[in-house]
């Protein structure tokens, strides 16, 4: 009787240590820039047009980003800087399908390829950059949009009040966040 | 290779794997290699996810705290801010990284005074922190730059090497630890105390990285001209961190003194040769880990 509990609290330690040991087995990082997106969707008709995207990146961030994009500190990104990361930095996003998750109707998330990307300086110390994610693809009453990073380098902060929809039609939707699915518990869901 | 030279070499592999990460790029400012694609997944841990999303709230209320202590430098939103930045500090260390990893595997490794446990803790939290301090100090103060981040094939080359050794130094301790056994398993004894590596060398190695959270503190507190308090809000973020640390250490610790005390006989191979072999593998998978991009 010892002896069996002896050996449940072997295991019981031993599994802890080996928890312990994998806790932080090695995942690149934790969050170091965060993100704060805003999305607008432009809707005609049945259509969903496309889907621009705004991402704000936090003031400590950004005053961090601005000593490589604003060099002579005049406010505005530096030229070669824009044309650096719209050529090689932003479209290697696409690794990560640049942290964009979109769906129509419940379906499969849909391949992200943005265009007019652009880098913006407001009020001089906040870095934002936009782009545009053209859809156009058909849909009835639901469109999801979540942002994520699976290697938490960047942490995506967004609520549905940071989402908007242009309908020429006149369409108005109601946006709420989904918490049922726990591996995304905070995607946005706009109902039309 | 002498068995004295092994903690040397497990250090240096450690080191380097830290000092190459230390390159982590920013992937918004510099473009991100393919080869860095990894799935980890772990947002999908709804306990991890909730813990971002409150440093993202703290990040926030720290940034804006310290510009509200920019303008009114009264006591009491000094006080605020130093406030969140140590709980900012604690829940920064909770999440993966900062060396946990490598730290908890040196506590379980062997047994270990509590002292030595605590001093690692506190200390790579320190060095973490102090890394980042003198890179940032020297670079935005003194060179009125911030180091580029071009270097991105010395960081390739420099990332799989350090992958690669620590791979190999955790398979030669794996054999080493089980040849030994197998060939003399009364100098058990003997064994552990060569394997010790000094409290301050195991800090090293672990906080040796520059912490790039503190980084950005500093920049941004050194940007509105605070410097001195910049200082002052690392040191009370990097003392948030080393709290996390030295609780997460201590677990650690204890778990290893409660296996040790319960395990006897011929159970006793578990502490003795189960654990060390085990600490070895988890070298092993964190070079493999950092390979495996290499490899496709």
């Amino acid at each position: 009787m010892k002896g069996t509990r002896m050996k449940r609290k072997e295991f019981k330690h031993l599994f802890l240590l080996c928890l312990l040991l994998f806790y932080a087995a090695p995942v690149p990082a934790h969050p170091h820039v965060f993100i704060t997106p805003e999305v607008r969707m432009i809707k005609e008709g049945d259509v969903l047009k496309e889907v621009k995207v705004r991402w704000v990146f936090d003031r400590m961030t950004s005053i961090s980003m601005l000593e490589y994009l604003d060099k002579n500190r005049d406010g505005l990104p530096d030229e070669n800087m824009v044309k650096k990361i719209s050529r090689e930095v932003f479209p290697a996003l696409s690794i990560y399908g640049y942290y964009t998750f979109i769906s129509i109707d419940g379906g499969e998330n849909m391949e992200i390829n943005p265009k007019n990307f652009i880098i913006k300086i407001e009020e001089g110390e906040t870095v934002i950059y936009e782009f545009e994610i053209p859809v156009g693809q058909k849909m009835n009453t639901k469109v999801s949009v979540y942002f994520e990073d699976e290697e938490i380098y960047t942490a995506f902060d967004f609520y549905p009040g940071n989402f908007y929809v242009t309908d020429e039609s006149g369409g108005k939707a109601e946006f709420g966040i989904n918490e049922k699915e726990s591996a995304h518990s905070n995607i946005v869901e706009a109902v039309f | 290779m002498s068995l004295k030279k092994r903690p040397v070499l497990a250090a240096a592999a450690v080191f380097l794997v830290l000092a190459a990460a230390s390159y982590a790029s920013n992937p918004f400012i510099v473009k991100a290699e393919e080869k860095d694609k990894r799935k980890t997944s772990v947002l999908q841990n709804d306990c991890l996810k909730k813990l971002v999303m409150l440093q993202a709230k703290l990040n926030r209320k720290v940034s804006a705290g310290i510009e509200d202590y920019r303008e009114r430098r009264g006591a009491g939103a000094l006080v605020v801010v130093l406030g969140m930045l140590f709980v900012y500090g604690f829940l920064h260390a909770l999440g993966p990284g900062h060396g946990k990893a490598v730290v908890s595997a040196w506590v379980v490794s062997s047994r270990k005074k509590y002292v030595s446990v605590a001093v690692v803790s506190v200390l790579s939290a320190g060095f973490h922190a102090l890394t980042a301090v003198l890179i940032v100090s020297v670079s935005y103060l003194v060179l009125r730059t911030l180091v580029s981040g071009e270097a991105e094939a010395v960081k390739s080359i420099l990332l799989g090497a350090a992958g690669l050794m620590l791979f190999l130094i955790g398979a030669y301790m794996l054999l080493k630890v089980c040849f030994f056994f197998r060939k003399n398993s009364s100098a058990v004894q003997d064994l552990r105390k060569k394997k010790e590596i000094h409290p301050v060398l195991v800090a090293l190695a672990v906080g040796i990285v520059p912490c790039p959270a503190s980084s950005v503190i500093l920049i941004f507190s050194y940007s509105f001209g605070l410097i001195a308090e910049g200082l002052l809000f690392v040191f009370v973020f990097a003392s948030g961190m080393a709290l996390t640390q030295i609780l997460i250490a201590s677990g650690a610790w204890q778990l290893r003194e409660k296996a040790e005390a319960v395990v006897f006989g011929k159970f006793r191979i578990v502490t003795e040769k189960i654990l060390p072999v085990f600490a070895s593998v988890v070298l092993m998978f964190a070079g493999f880990i950092i390979l495996l991009p290499y490899l496709y």
